[in-house]
This record gives structure tokens, C-alpha cells and sequence, in this order.
């Protein structure tokens, strides 16, 4: 089950990069070398293998309890717009 | 031979948590009117290096409501990334959950407006974080000339429950009585606040149709519905249009279809190409989410008396009408007050009466939830023991009350205060009053006691009089008497 160069186009537009068309054929290459090496995986039984959800026996919980952070500003000045207590983004519109 | 059609509907409801915290980090909720961006962290800003720990509230609100809808709790779940690009998600990924949801199955059964049984199957409930809020300004008043969004966090983070229908409900109304169900659930949980204006409660529906040839429409999801009534119409409008399109053998397209309240009909949003393709995997960052069959019994055993129960115990145990309960099991403190009056030795069709009109109007006109109303259940008995034995009628009794929940005093002092005395209004108190009436109507009592008053319209007028300033407590015959006399 070879990745094709569209399926590469298709992946590298969901994940928002920007990809060259020499660069698409690399990356198909790649994909693939990786595939094969997880297909290998494949040959092992892991038929008396628990689930990772049942290796575990307790999830540590957090309180529902409110502690504020002091950093808004910093984190509004790190970003790329701001306006005033806002993000600034490029616009969206919802609706065609 | 003509076509006939079926509807097909499915509902997604997400609903808040009422929880202080969000999902995953220690910042407050309390999104409404806060200024913006005031309610973040590295967490649900999606700083790299942050670590989410999930709220073990969240999980205990959201197990309940498993529990309300008898589907089975998960012991073993976990969480995903569903991943897309939208400014209101800091991450580029939102937690939900996916293969393994916390809620799996269920039931929900309820009457629709004519009172017949429709039972709707429950797919599954599954925890996810909310997304923030973006706001779009305008350039002159025109939505399109602005050049850039805005992004409040706020509600980034704030922990939502997915409750999933099965394609079980069959038109419009039943969609309806299917939220009002589950909003009621929610709120008589104190699981959210379930308010669609404000958005703690937020309807998604799929619908469809089957034609009588055999054909199937596609699936249709609509959005923005804020009320319960747009959700109705919006449904409404859908079939129609869904069915002339099938009709004049036309297809229907799956799509995401928008409602405009204001004008009355679901326009189609822009399809995107990659739509729903989230490459949903086990999120790093979080461990297995284990709900240990402990955790689940004590919360099964904390479990109140759900809203359809306690309907039905009102109807079966104190023989009210099916309209009395149905409106009080909206509450799970309206229930508890009215079992308070009870106990307190009311009778249990008064004291509903009571607390249906009287205690509802208070909250109502003063916005405050009936934890807060100031008179104590045990009070409100003892008013109503006077009525009872006929020491106080039900206007002076409701002249009481009204003292005693603005002053907050006591049954005697509300009584002075009210200038309403326990018993009968005779002898000389009645005759004073009725002597103060004729005083103050002398041209009444002027043309009765002179043979002017041919169809007793005046001494009516008078007797009606007296009665109000007795507040309903003197013998109407007594009463009657008494002017006849005094007019003689």
C-alpha cells in the first residue's frame, strides 16, 4: 500500500505546509520507507497484549479548582497581531 | 401514484459543564462579560510544552449524566486529537474523544404534545473542549470589508459533553421534545445551566429523507439554532425543502446547512475539501482516562431522583395534575422545597398550587433561583395551616406571604404587619369596618337607605367593599346583614 503523491499533497494541505512539487516525491519516498518499516510490526502477535486503556489503573484527576495565570500580556504581545485584548487574525468568514 | 416521504432526524447537543475550572487547566469558566482573553493559560492557549490534566469534575458531571440516560459508563476511555486549522482553536487540534467514548448508549423516553410515548436511543456522550470565540467587525457597517477576525479565548477549554441521538426521531416536534428533555436533565442534574440563547446548550441536527421509491436523501446538518422554537422551525423549513427538491427528482447533496432565524430559512455553507478529515489519533499528552467501577458506584449512589421520576412521584404520591408536575419537576429545588412544605405537615395540592403560582412569581420577578427565595418551606406550611383551618383566606394569606418574603419575618410579625388577624372578621371589628365604608361611600349608602338602589347594585358594591377590607375573612351573609341594617 504504496503513499501516492496526491495522498502527500492531500496531508501536507490538512497540516497547513506548504510542499514543492520535487519536494512531493521525496516525501512519498519517505512515507513509504517508514510504512514498510511499521509494517514489520504487523508480523508481531500481540493477541495476549492489553490495551494501553487497560495498562493503566487510575488517572490522576485535578481538582475543579480555579487558579489564574499572570501572563495574558505576554502571551498577547508574542503574538504575531493583537488588538488591544484581542488575537488578531486574518479574516474569517463562516459563510460562503 | 404520489410520493410520500419520512423524516429521519438525528441531534448532536453539546452542553457546559458546570464546572468552575476548564477541561483541562485551573482557569475559570466564567466566560460571560469577562474581559477577553482574561481566562487564559499555556494550556488552553496551546503554548508548546504545556501539559493538560483533565478535570476530574468534568468527568463526574458527565458521568451522571451517563448514568440519568442508563448507558454505560466507560471505565476505561481516553482522549483524541481531532485535528483542523480554525483561528477559535488555539491548537490546530481539539480534545474529544473518539473510539472510546466515556457514555455509550442509553436511552432517553419521553411523551410529545399530544402525550404519547417516543423513545429516542442514545448513540454515545463523549467529553471535548470548547473553542473560543471569534468576532468579525465590520468596516462601515458591512461584515465583508473587514480585513481581519478577533480571537477570545475565554471559552477555549471549557468542558463540553456531546450527547449523540440515534437517527430514532421522527419530526420536527419530537426533536424539540427530545431537547427539552435533555435540557431539563442537564439542568435538574445542576450538570449545566442548559441556556441555548447563551450558548451553554447548543442543538446540531441531522436530517434526511426516505421517499416512498426507495430513494434516500443525504444527510443534512444544521447549525445555529438558539432557541428551542428555531430549532423547530428550522426543522420544519428542511423537510419542506428536502422534499420538493426529492419530489421534482432532484438529489440532495450531504452539506452543512446554516439557519437564519431572521429569515426564515437554512442556507448552505461553504463545503470544504477536506471537510471532516480530522486524522483523529490517541492524544500524547493525556493518559488513558480510567474511571475506576468505585468512582462509578459512589456517584451512582449520590445519584438524585431524575426529573421524570420525580413527575411521576408528584402525580402518584400527592395527586397532582399532570400540568403541576410537569412544571415543578422542571426544578429539582422547586421538588425539594415543595417536599419541605409537605413534611412540614401542608397539604401536598395546595402547597404545589403555592409554590407553582406564589414561590415561581417571586423568583421570577426577582431573577433569583429558589435556593435564594427567603422564606423556608416550613413557613410557607404554616400559612397555609391557617388557611386550612379557616383562620386565614387565601387573599389574606397571600397578603402574608408577600410580607414575609419582603421583610423576612416571622408568621405573627408579617400578620401585624398585613393588619390581617387569625380567625373570623365579627362583632365590633366587622362593625367597625362596615361603618367606616358606609362613612367613606355616603352617596351609596345615602341612595339605599333612601329605596334608590331598585336592582341592589349599590349594596353590592358596598358589601364587596367590606369584604376586601376584611380580606375575604367575614361571613358574607353575616356581612350583608349587618349593612341592611345599618341602613335600615
Amino acid at each position: 500500500m504504496a503513499v501516492t503523491e496526491d495522498e502527500v499533497k492531500h496531508v501536507a494541505r490538512l497540516a497547513r505546509l506548504e510542499v514543492g512539487d520535487d519536494e512531493v516525491v521525496a516525501l512519498a519516498g519517505h512515507f513509504n520507507l517508514i510504512l514498510t518499516h511499521f509494517e514489520r510490526l504487523q508480523e508481531v502477535d500481540t493477541s495476549g497484549v492489553v490495551d494501553v486503556v487497560d495498562a493503566v489503573d487510575v488517572t490522576p484527576w485535578r481538582n475543579d479548582e480555579v487558579a489564574s495565570w499572570d501572563g495574558r500580556e505576554r502571551a498577547l504581545a508574542q503574538a504575531p497581531d493583537r488588538d488591544e485584548d484581542y488575537f488578531r487574525v486574518p479574516q474569517i468568514l463562516e459563510e460562503a | 401514484m404520489a410520493l410520500s416521504f419520512q423524516t429521519v432526524i438525528g441531534l448532536e447537543i453539546h452542553v457546559q459543564l458546570a464546572t468552575k475550572s476548564k477541561l483541562f487547566c485551573s482557569c475559570s469558566t466564567d466566560y460571560i462579560g469577562a474581559r477577553p482573553n482574561s481566562n487564559v493559560c499555556p494550556v488552553c492557549l496551546g503554548m508548546p510544552g504545556s501539559l493538560p490534566v483533565v478535570n476530574g469534575r468534568a468527568v463526574e458531571l458527565a458521568a451522571m449524566v451517563g448514568l440519568a440516560l442508563g448507558s454505560k459508563v466507560q471505565q476505561a476511555t481516553r482522549f483524541h486529537r481531532k485535528n483542523y486549522f480554525y483561528a477559535d482553536l488555539s491548537k490546530g487540534y481539539q480534545i474529544s474523544q473518539f473510539d472510546l467514548p466515556i457514555c455509550a448508549g442509553g436511552l432517553l423516553v419521553f411523551d410529545d404534545d399530544e402525550g404519547k410515548e417516543v423513545r429516542v436511543a442514545i448513540t454515545r456522550a463523549h467529553l471535548e473542549e470548547d473553542a473560543g470565540k471569534l468576532v468579525h467587525p465590520s468596516v462601515d457597517g458591512r461584515l465583508a470589508g473587514a480585513l481581519h477576525s478577533l480571537v477570545d479565548y475565554n471559552r477555549g477549554g471549557v468542558p463540553l459533553l456531546e450527547i449523540v441521538s440515534e437517527p430514532d426521531i421522527t419530526c420536527p416536534p419530537h426533536a424539540r421534545r427530545y431537547t427539552e428533555e435533555i435540557r431539563r436533565l442537564v439542568r435538574y442534574l445542576g450538570v449545566s445551566d442548559g441556556d441555548m440563547e447563551s450558548g451553554s446548550l447548543r442543538v446540531d441536527a441531522n436530517i434526511s429523507q426516505k421517499v416512498s421509491d426507495g430513494r434516500w436523501g443525504s444527510r443534512v446538518e444544521i447549525k445555529n439554532m438558539n432557541s428551542l422554537r428555531s430549532l423547530e422551525r428550522a426543522l420544519e423549513y428542511e423537510v419542506k425543502r428536502q422534499r420538493k427538491v426529492l419530489a421534482e427528482g432532484g438529489e440532495i447533496h450531504q452539506e452543512t446547512r446554516h439557519w437564519d432565524d431572521g429569515e426564515g430559512k437554512t442556507r448552505s455553507m461553504r463545503s470544504k475539501e477536506e471537510a471532516h478529515d480530522y486524522r483523529y489519533f490517541p492524544d500524547p499528552d493525556l493518559p488513558p482516562l480510567i474511571v475506576t467501577a468505585d468512582r462509578i458506584e459512589a456517584l451512582r449512589s449520590l445519584m438524585p431522583e431524575l426529573p421524570w421520576q420525580a413527575e411521576r412521584r408528584l402525580v402518584d404520591a400527592y395527586g397532582l395534575g399532570a400540568d403541576d408536575a410537569k412544571v415543578l419537576a422542571e426544578s429539582a429545588a422547586a421538588v425539594a422545597y415543595l417536599d419541605g412544605c409537605v413534611q412540614a405537615g401542608a397539604e401536598a395540592k395546595r402547597a404545589a398550587n403555592w409554590v407553582r403560582t406564589e414561590v415561581l412569581r417571586v423568583l421570577n420577578e426577582r431573577k433569583i433561583s429558589i435556593e435564594a427565595f427567603p422564606l423556608k418551606p416550613e413557613s410557607l406550611a404554616s400559612i397555609l395551616a391557617l388557611v386550612d383551618r379557616g383562620k386565614l383566606s387565601t387573599t389574606a394569606a397571600k397578603d402574608v406571604f408577600d410580607v414575609m418574603v419582603r421583610d423576612g419575618s416571622g408568621l405573627d410579625t408579617a400578620m401585624a404587619a398585613a393588619g390581617v388577624v387569625s380567625g373570623r372578621v365579627e362583632g365590633s371589628r366587622l362593625e367597625e369596618i362596615v361603618e367606616k365604608v358606609l362613612a367613606e361611600n355616603a352617596d351609596a349608602a345615602e341612595a339605599v337607605r333612601s329605596g334608590k338602589d331598585p336592582k341592589d347594585k349599590k349594596i353590592k358594591f358596598l358589601q364587596g367593599l367590606v369584604m376586601r377590607e376584611t380580606r375575604g375573612q367575614a361571613d358574607v351573609a353575616q356581612v350583608a346583614s349587618l349593612i341592611a341594617r345599618k341602613l335600615s
